[in-house]
């Protein structure tokens, strides 16, 4: 990524400025030393870091669970714009929309530091419940189009329905874990998400799992920041990678 | 020929028995000891250590309690007597510390039934703040201004307990007065943007904004959102202070109670013969 202002491009942030999602990014060295500030659209300093030599940074779309309501969620509720319905005893595929947060990670070997975390879309990340108030999950909210071409600030997602039962099944929400949930960039600068296999096993039960997608040439896998390994470690139970949901509604 | 008798072999009575009444007390307190702490043991697992200590004690002490009458019955003291007095004491002594009976059987089933958590926000009786401590007699809030509120546990047993943090969202209503003429329809549109807007007013359930009543003043509308319950004090604070501002920039007009002088000319003379409290 050369340091001229203009279209986001994910992947190495070299010395230079950048416009993403209306936040500047400004990268600077100096003896070695990399400076890294971040003017939110208002023009305010939003976040300003030093980083060590040999490190180098990379602009990556994560999947939205750095953002400080972290803590509040670990799941991605997407509801479809129209229900999606499905024959008796069939296989069908749609592309979905998955919403993603711009992260700014140090790269030093094998370990991913996060530096900075902002939103990609205008305005601040929304939030649902799914299911009970008590018993139900905390997610991320995102509405998104069936087979429509992804808008900025997300991943492309494959949602793979399979209707295990007698019935047709109207599909209006999928609910997606964060662990197993991987982003990629694809080399023509778009996003792609795990592929989503939601198996309806039931009157109003479906299985939710992740696939990995076969990907073109030259795609990068977004790695991994040390606070969500540790998090992912440190509270497994809670992280399934498959899930559960009741589907329609 | 018989040999004079000078002496028994035997110990006389009043010294076997005083040593066997110190046996007794000895054993008793070893045992009451040992059992004591054993009880600690195994209740300090599934109970706090205060009250694992109280009920150990409580073990140990009957049994030392034992040990004792048994030791006097062996000295020949008539311990029925001491068997009525305790009964009579106890009696005048449970009628006397009912309360802290009651308190005491609270915080057990308090334990048992554990309805919050350390660190969890609550109201209880109308005090509201986060749970600082459950001990055996009482229950300790510290309440939202700091203050340390001590309450029976007897009274916690009873009460209505409020523990908003069980939900993952909590619904918060506002009501607006919108002065009479102001463009309702424009008015719950901007709300609505503005909820739309914020990032703790929750997609689903979703918000809702209606008219609540017509009032003496305007308007009364309400606006209903969800928000996380752990961030539910900066969403009520924050999203009451996006809306007014969006009103005040739509140039909608908050209802407020308003004085009308009148004026009315009599016979040449002024007078503000008429004035009160109307609406606009």
């Amino acid at each position: 990524m050369n340091g001229s202002e203009g279209e986001t491009r994910l992947g190495p942030l070299d010395e230079g400025s950048y416009k993403v999602a209306g936040n500047t990014i400004i990268v600077r060295r100096f003896r070695g030393w990399q400076e890294y500030i971040r003017l939110s659209p208002e023009g305010s300093v939003a976040a300003r870091r030093k980083l060590a030599p040999g490190m180098r940074l990379l602009l990556a779309s994560y999947p939205p669970f750095l953002l400080p309501e972290q803590g509040l969620f670990n799941c991605i509720y997407i509801r479809l714009s129209e229900p999606v319905v499905v024959h008796q005893r069939s296989v069908t595929k749609v592309i979905i929309e998955s919403p993603f947060d711009y992260a700014v990670i140090a790269e030093s070997g094998d370990s991913h530091i996060l530096v900075d975390v902002f939103p990609s879309e205008a305005g601040p990340p929304k939030l649902a419940v799914y299911g009970d108030l008590v018993e139900g999950m905390l997610c991320r909210f995102h509405k998104s189009p069936v087979d429509n071409e992804p808008r900025p600030g997300t991943a492309t997602t494959v949602l793979h329905i399979i209707n295990q039962i007698d019935d047709a099944a109207s599909i209006s929400r999928v609910v997606l874990p964060r662990s197993g949930l991987n982003y990629y960039h694809l080399p023509g600068g778009t996003v792609r998400a795990s592929d989503v296999v939601m198996t309806i096993k039931g009157a109003a039960l479906a299985e939710i799992e992740y696939e990995e997608p076969r990907l073109p040439r030259g795609s990068v896998r977004v790695p991994m920041v040390q606070r969500e390994r540790r998090l992912l470690e440190a509270v497994p139970y809670r992280l399934h990678e498959k899930l559960v949901m009741r589907w329609g509604f | 020929m018989a040999l004079p008798v000078i002496g028994s072999l035997e110990p006389p009575p009043l010294v076997y028995d005083a040593a066997t009444a110190l046996a007794i007390l000895l054993s008793s307190i070893i045992t009451g000891f040992l059992i004591g702490r054993r009880v600690r043991l195994l209740l300090q697992a599934r109970v706090s250590r205060d009250l694992a200590l109280i009920i150990s004690r409580a073990v140990s002490y009957a049994i030392y309690s034992l040990g004792v009458i048994a030791a006097l019955s062996q000295l020949g003291v008539n311990v029925n007597v001491f068997l009525l007095a305790g009964g009579v004491a106890g009696i005048v002594i449970g009628f006397a510390s009912q309360t802290i009976a009651a308190n005491l059987l609270s915080g057990i089933f308090l334990y048992l039934d554990r309805p919050f958590k350390q660190g969890e926000p609550v109201e209880i009786n109308g005090v509201g703040g986060v749970l600082h401590d459950v001990s055996v007699f009482s229950t300790k809030i510290r309440r939202w201004d700091g203050v340390l509120v001590r309450i029976p546990n007897e009274e916690v047993f009873k009460s209505i307990i409020e523990m908003p943090a069980r939900s993952l969202a909590r619904r918060i209503d506002y009501q607006i007065p919108l002065a009479r003429g102001a463009d309702v329809a424009r008015a719950r549109e901007a709300i609505l943007r503005e909820l739309e807007k914020h990032g703790l007013v929750l997609a689903e359930p979703p918000p809702e904004v209606y008219i609540e009543s017509m009032g003496e003043y305007g308007t009364l509308i309400t606006v209903r959102y969800w928000s996380p319950s752990k961030r539910w004090f900066d969403a009520k604070i924050s999203v009451i202070e996006n809306v007014r501002k969006a009103l005040k920039e739509e140039g909608i007009e908050i209802a407020a109670p308003r004085r009308i002088v009148e004026l009315e000319e009599q016979g040449g003379e002024q007078d503000n013969n008429s004035a009160g409290e109307q609406g606009n």
